[in-house]
């Protein structure tokens, strides 16, 4: 049997500053004016996931728990490129007041087959990287999704 | 009752509900497309929608195909939550 996977090569990571009507798919999907963050270089893990606490009684095994949605931040480099729309739109979030609505944007990550991946995150740094003589320079993005936002849509 | 716009040439005679909007990238270019039952809308023409999800949205219809009474349209405008 031949399993159906699907590479990571060709995944774009796109971004607008708008909010979805309702958080599901059809909010998400309903969305316009994506821009594609371009020279994205590694996405990582994109996904809710519950903390966990534990109990240890005197008498008997530790027990475990799961308690509050979170999600982990994340962090790319693609090559610095100051003209791209995606990058401007980063910034421009991370440049946003703390508590504003524009500090939080809407992200998309998107495979060739048409898998998608939604979510709301704050931009939580914008720094241009420059490294050694032989290296490139690159704009580093911090992410901190927010764990109640994450969509998967299937094509 | 959902209106067109004068840069309409068609007229949407009944409302639309239960419309489902997607998105495709389609070479690097992001399309937006909206399905819903008939009738078909003219191209060029504003269509008003409630969508699934409860929300009314406004969209711009640059082509449109039905295929077993379900009318398929490729937006060239909008999808935008309509505002009264």
């Amino acid at each position: 049997m031949t399993l159906a996977i699907r590479p990571t090569a060709d995944v774009t990571i796109s971004i607008v500053a708008t909010a979805p009507a309702t958080v599901d798919e059809t909010g998400y999907e309903a969305l316009t004016g994506f821009s594609e963050i371009s020279g994205a270089d590694n996405l990582g893990e994109l996904g809710p996931m519950k903390e966990t606490g534990n109990f240890t009684p005197i008498k008997g095994s530790q027990q475990f728990y799961r308690t509050i949605r979170t999600a982990s931040a994340f962090d790319m480099s693609p090559a610095d490129l100051p003209a791209d729309a995606g990058q401007i739109a980063c910034k421009a979030a991370f440049d946003a007041d703390n508590g504003t609505e524009a500090e939080t944007v809407t992200i998309l990550v998107e495979d060739a087959a048409g898998y998608k991946t939604y979510f709301r995150t704050l931009i939580t740094k914008f720094a241009r990287q420059y490294g050694g003589a032989a290296d490139l320079q690159v704009r580093n993005i911090s992410f901190q999704p927010d764990p109640s936002t994450f969509v998967e849509v299937t094509p | 009752m959902p209106k067109t716009t004068a840069a309409s040439t068609a007229t949407q005679d009944a409302p639309i509900t239960g419309a489902i909007p997607k998105r495709k990238n389609v070479m690097g270019r992001q399309v937006s497309y909206v399905t819903f039952d008939g009738p078909e809308p003219d191209a060029g023409s504003t269509i008003e929608f409630t969508a699934i999800n409860g929300i009314a949205y406004r969209a711009t219809v640059a082509d449109s195909v039905t295929v077993d009474g379900k009318v398929t349209c490729e937006l060239s405008d909008g999808p935008h939550v309509a505002t009264k």
